[in-house]
């Protein structure tokens, strides 16, 4: 067994494979999983607040650019990953597999931390197609994940924060010529000392090892032995190790250049492969939730649809034709979804704070939003004062130069600047100032 | 009494991640039953089969094989072979899952609304071209080099 595993790490050694790519990637991932921990953060508590949260709404873009990062990073992650993988897979095959109570603690942070992070960026991808094949909610994983990851990315830190110092220069890792400069213990096995190592356990000399082993697995390390990495000079290894840095920095830009076109509008002409195209949809706009999935009819929606306002006893009701009739505003704002995509859309409808004033509420009152949908997460939900208040706020009716199709929120929808979309609220039924 | 920086950095380390680790259990005790849970430890189990088992073995297997048949081939035209099959392969994981669910349909018809599959075909195809590309471009290179001085371009 000890055989096998010193045999399986010596035939995986790549030139790219050593502790100074570990950190380059490693850094790299801990800046994408830190951005995605902290633009994950304020999605969560822009959706779930404290009572004491107050928000930013200014820039109107500022959701759109924090959700956007936050799915572009993710995406990112798929390429980072899979490379530091890569770099440290031999690292499974240690020799003992377990060598005390601090090491089992170490090797099961480790496979709930790479387990973790592939299942969270898996399932993310896939929430962002709408696509649930998993035996668990995405929201509450997602969220309870995120700690566990970043958890396990400290304690991963801490336990290699001796190599992570050791390598964290370029100056440290490579000499003059550009050659890397490795300490002893971080060196590839040979093998001689896979026999160096063996020898210790084992009273009879041994030779060469793969040699003297008889059976299958002899003859397939001899076989693996036939192709051995191309490191005959160190030129050899400098290219085939810049080689994978250039790999992994393509694949990363690559993947990240065909699909953030869905979160941002530069990269639209590009956008090849993300599940969300802008101008896509009824009013030129995708849709996140129809109003078929949320079960809104035109019987609820027809001639007899209101919108109630009120503040305690206070209650006044607006049909359309009512609110067609107060002065109308058109802004320029984002629907930015949790799930990444957004895009920058023309609403005109009634100021919320002219409705809020029909009804008298005070400025630092929230709201309650009551849409018709049948049932849903987002059926009702809170708008802060800072949002209700703010200029750019409206009760919409028009979107792109016409009226909302029902799949957007027909007959009035909320549009506020700077929050996620699934809080601007579709089929508007109530406001209450609470 | 000095305090040794390193080990204070480490044990502070350790502590946050301990206490976001029990964090996370805590959410995740508190927002789902326990089946649901073990649906995620299921999940836990499949992702490091696939990645450790399937795509770490699969990627061992690819490289050993390009070795092998390009054993005369200068190191620099295997990684070029390799950069563009790992890319390749990674747009195929990101990909695919779109192409698949948008072939068993959505009821919300803005998502996804690309021709995932055939966009995979035609990138691989131009990643296929600039590949080649790439080793021509490289092998013309260094034969250019070679002759203007003897050095070996390895």
């Amino acid at each position: 067994m000890r055989r096998l595993l010193l045999e399986t790490r010596r035939v995986l050694s790549t030139p790219s494979r050593h502790p100074r790519m570990a950190v380059v990637l490693g850094r790299l991932l801990g800046i994408a999983f830190l951005v995605c921990f902290g633009t994950g953060l304020y999605s969560h508590f822009l959706q779930e607040p404290q009572p004491w949260m107050v928000f930013p709404t200014r820039p109107q873009t500022l959701y759109q650019l924090s959700q956007g990062i936050h799915i572009t990073a993710g995406i990112a992650c798929f390429p980072l990953i899979l490379g530091k993988l890569y770099v440290v897979y031999p690292g499974l095959f240690q020799t003992p597999p377990i060598k005390n109570f601090v090491g089992l603690l170490e090797r099961a942070s480790i496979a709930i931390f790479v387990a973790a992070s592939l299942v969270q960026i898996t399932t993310g991808l896939l929430n962002t197609y709408q696509w649930y094949p998993f035996p668990f909610p995405f929201k509450q994983t997602h969220w309870a994940l995120s700690f566990v990851i970043i958890g396990s990315l400290a304690i991963h830190i801490a336990v290699k924060l001796p190599v992570i110092s050791r390598y964290w220069t370029r100056s440290r890792s490579f000499d003059a010529d550009g050659h890397l400069l490795l300490d002893d213990e971080d060196l590839p096995l040979t093998h001689a000392d896979v026999a160096a190592e063996l020898a210790e356990t084992t009273p009879e000399p041994v030779g060469r090892v793969s040699r003297r082993v008889d059976g299958l697995t002899g003859r397939v390390f001899d076989w693996i032995d036939s192709a051995p990495p191309r490191t005959d000079s160190p030129t050899q290894a400098r290219v085939s190790r810049r080689g994978f840095v250039a790999t992994v920095a393509v694949a990363t830009a690559a993947v990240v250049a065909l699909t953030a076109g869905q979160s941002f509008r530069v990269l639209d002409g590009i956008n090849v492969f993300g599940p969300r195209k802008n101008f896509v949809g009824p009013n030129d706009l995708p849709v996140n939730r129809t109003a078929r999935a949320a079960q809104v009819t035109d019987a609820l929606t027809g001639a007899d649809w209101a919108l109630t306002v009120s503040r305690g006893s206070v209650v006044k009701t607006f049909t359309r034709a009512d609110i067609e009739t107060m002065t109308l505003h058109s802004v320029d704002l984002p629907i930015a979804c949790v799930e990444g995509w957004s895009q920058m859309a023309t609403w005109r409808g009634v100021r919320l704070r002219d409705l809020l004033d029909s009804v008298g509420a005070h400025p630092d009152e929230d709201l309650r939003l009551t849409s018709l949908e049948k049932s849903g997460r987002y059926r009702v939900t809170e708008m802060g004062h800072e949002y209700a208040q703010d200029d750019l706020t409206l009760v919409a009716l028009e979107l792109n130069g016409d009226p909302l199709d029902i799949d957007h929120g027909f007959p009035a929808r909320m549009i506020a600047p700077g929050r996620p979309g699934v809080l601007q609220t579709k089929w508007l039924s109530k406001l209450e100032v609470i | 009494m000095r305090v040794d920086p390193m080990k204070a950095w480490r044990t502070t380390l350790v502590v946050l991640g301990v206490l976001l680790l029990l964090l996370g259990a805590y959410v995740l005790v508190g927002s789902m039953k326990p089946i649901k849970i073990a649906g995620i430890a299921l999940w836990f189990v499949l992702a490091l089969i696939v990645h450790d088992g399937i795509i770490a073995l699969v990627t061992f297997g690819v490289a050993f094989l390009l070795r092998k048949a390009g054993r005369a081939l200068p190191i620099a035209v295997l990684a070029i072979v390799q950069a563009g099959l790992v890319v390749s392969s990674i747009f195929a994981i990101i990909v695919l899952p779109a192409a698949y669910k948008r072939s068993i349909g959505s009821k919300n018809p803005t998502v996804l609304p690309l021709d995932y599959g055939p966009s995979l075909v035609i990138l691989w195809a131009v990643i296929a071209v600039l590949t080649a590309l790439a080793v021509v471009g490289y092998t013309v290179f260094a034969r250019r080099q070679k002759n203007r001085s003897s050095v070996s371009q390895a």
